[in-house]
């Protein structure tokens, strides 16, 4: 047998039981649009901690931080920067909004936006900038998958058929198992790249310099600028500390504001769940220390990888490693990859038919749910024929989603937390934000102190925010109250 | 330690956190040296926030937990 079908046996092994757990999970839930979109809001603690972790790191994290670690030194801490404070204040807000999510049958996060500021054209655009800005992140999920694969069994399993044989498997059991068969798989695929996170993060350091302490005293020694902050800019030169602070500032801000991962409140079982699982994130967070481990031990590594963001899978194929153990790697890889995946093609159709289509157009439960079943095969196969045509190129679109993705989270904290926001103000500081973040993306050079773009546009958008609310008429107290005072009896319990 | 207490611990934690691992923070935590537990020290730094918030979140979630539980019962 050769090394490669061991590798791809292991590969397989791993996809096989991935399928059975989504397709185990879909039995369990009602056939409603609420089973669909929400699981029926019945997720406990368990399930919560490695979805939410396991949506919020893709494959993005896997590959990338090693990358930005490997190419740009402590630059990468930015990446373990950000997490927790960007996860805080949804200890107050999630529960609060899947409280209201429960009240009123919200399921997605435009829902609960024009809930509290109703107005059609604002859902359609909620609705088309989720999609907008899905599409190229599960494109970036699809291309990880096939790199992956083709890497490790040494270009035997071409790009188009790891990428296909890995969302096989994802649009499987989203089509059939929706929210309950993404959230399953997400804690089998979370473990799965825990475990394999450390388990990398530790063995390379050791088998390469001897330990963690030797290995940063070689690169101390050699790369000294690799261990000083802001590390490198993409260009290899000192990277600004405008640009440092405000990538952490612009992620903090718009993690918990991805629409994917905000519909993740709706799908918990109570409020006490979602607090738990904010609680214990950081636990999950600190995965990333191995990754940016394995990133550094390729600074000195004797071969420079194709691309930095190769960097992981050159190290495991030039380091004589069992083929299980490479074959582990890439079912970590893709548990990465995967569990991010899953959670965009099922919010970029749930969202679509929710706030895009069901505003418009008066339509059944079944139909919606068929829709948003006709849907995810629909942007899955899309996503994987642009993923097809040109895999690489794509990161910029993601940068730029992460800046559109900042201007969600004044409607959002103005919905559950600001009585005087009027709809009015809402949706023109929303437009103006965006209209100031593409404006600076595409002009770079006029960025003050090279701050990120997305936090230029939220200073654009909460004051308009803030002015259009006040010169027009407030909304009705009895309106406003059920949204930003909090319940004197927390609706704790369960029917 | 009371309701308020927790609220500003955790309110305090989030301000005083962004402020370490950013700009001007975080520059006075930018050395290698000494190293801990074989890491450079502005890593530690950065470890050494995010670990924090598990202890707070958990400290601040206990406090509250016990209010929401009386106004239930």
């Amino acid at each position: 047998m050769e090394r490669w079908h061991a590798i791809t046996g292991v590969v397989v092994v791993y996809l096989i039981i991935t399928l059975l757990i989504g397709l185990a999970a879909a039995r369990r839930t009602s056939s409603g649009v609420t089973g669909y979109v929400a699981a029926d809001r019945r997720f406990g603690v368990l399930p919560m901690y490695f979805i939410v972790g396991g949506t919020v790191f893709s494959a993005f994290a896997f590959l990338g931080a090693p990358g930005w670690a490997y190419s740009r030194g402590v630059a990468v801490l930015y990446i373990l920067s950000y997490g927790v404070l960007g996860i805080a204040p949804w200890y107050f807000a999630g529960p609060r909004a899947a409280r209201i999510g429960r009240e009123r049958g919200i399921v997605t996060q435009a829902q609960l936006v024009c809930a509290r500021f109703p107005s059609r054209p604002l859902s359609a655009l909620l609705a088309l900038l989720s999609v907008a800005a899905f599409v190229p992140y599960i494109m970036l999920q699809m291309s990880g998958a096939g790199i992956v694969f083709n890497a490790v069994t040494q270009g035997q399993v071409p790009f188009e058929l790891g990428a296909a044989l890995a969302y096989g498997v994802v649009i499987a059991y989203v089509l059939i198992g929706g929210a309950s068969a993404v959230g399953w798989t997400n804690v089998f695929e979370g473990v799965t790249m825990m475990v394999v996170a450390w388990g990398i993060g530790i063995y390379l350091p050791m088998e390469l310099y001897g330990g963690v302490g030797p290995m940063f005293e070689r690169i101390a020694e050699a790369r000294p600028e690799l261990l000083a902050l802001p590390g490198l800019g993409p260009d290899g030169q000192r990277w600004s500390w405008g640009a440092y602070s405000s990538a952490i500032l612009s992620s903090a801000i718009g993690l918990m504001m991805w629409p994917h991962l905000f519909m993740k409140a709706f799908t918990a079982r109570d409020e006490r769940t979602l607090r738990r699982t904010v609680v214990l994130f950081p636990t999950f967070q600190l995965f990333l220390i191995p990754l940016i481990l394995v990133g550094f031990a390729g600074v000195l590594f004797p071969t420079p990888p194709p691309t930095a963001d190769s960097i992981l899978p050159h190290m495991i194929l030039t380091t004589s490693l069992p083929a299980v153990v490479v074959g582990l790697f890439c079912a970590g890889a893709l548990a990465a990859s995967m569990s991010t995946g899953d959670a965009l093609l099922h919010g970029a159709a749930s969202i679509a038919i929710e706030d895009g289509i069901s505003p418009f157009v008066r339509l059944g439960e079944a139909r919606r749910r068929m829709l948003m079943q006709v849907l995810v095969l629909t942007v899955g196969g899309l996503a994987y024929w642009l993923a097809i045509l040109q895999e690489r190129s794509l990161v910029w679109l993601l940068l730029t989603a992460y800046g559109i993705i900042d201007q969600l989270a004044p409607p959002v904290y103005a919905a559950l937390y600001w009585r005087r926001a009027t709809t009015a103000g809402v949706l023109s500081g929303l437009v103006a934000g965006i209209a100031t973040t593409v404006f600076f993306f595409v002009n770079p050079a006029l960025r003050p102190y090279e701050i990120h773009e997305g936090i230029l546009g939220l200073v654009v958008n909460l004051a308009v925010l803030l002015a259009v609310s006040l010169a027009t008429p407030a909304q009705r107290v009895a309106h406003t109250d059920a949204f930003t005072v909090e319940a004197h009896l927390p609706a704790e319990t369960t029917a | 330690m009371s309701r308020r207490g927790a609220l500003v611990l955790f309110w305090t934690w989030l301000l005083v956190a962004t402020a370490a691992v950013t700009y001007p923070g975080v520059s006075f935590a930018n050395r290698v040296r000494p190293f801990l537990f074989g890491l450079p020290y502005v890593f530690v730094w950065v470890a050494f926030w995010v670990a924090s918030a598990f202890v707070v979140f958990a400290v601040a979630d206990r406090r509250l937990e016990r209010d929401r539980d009386g106004e239930a019962s």
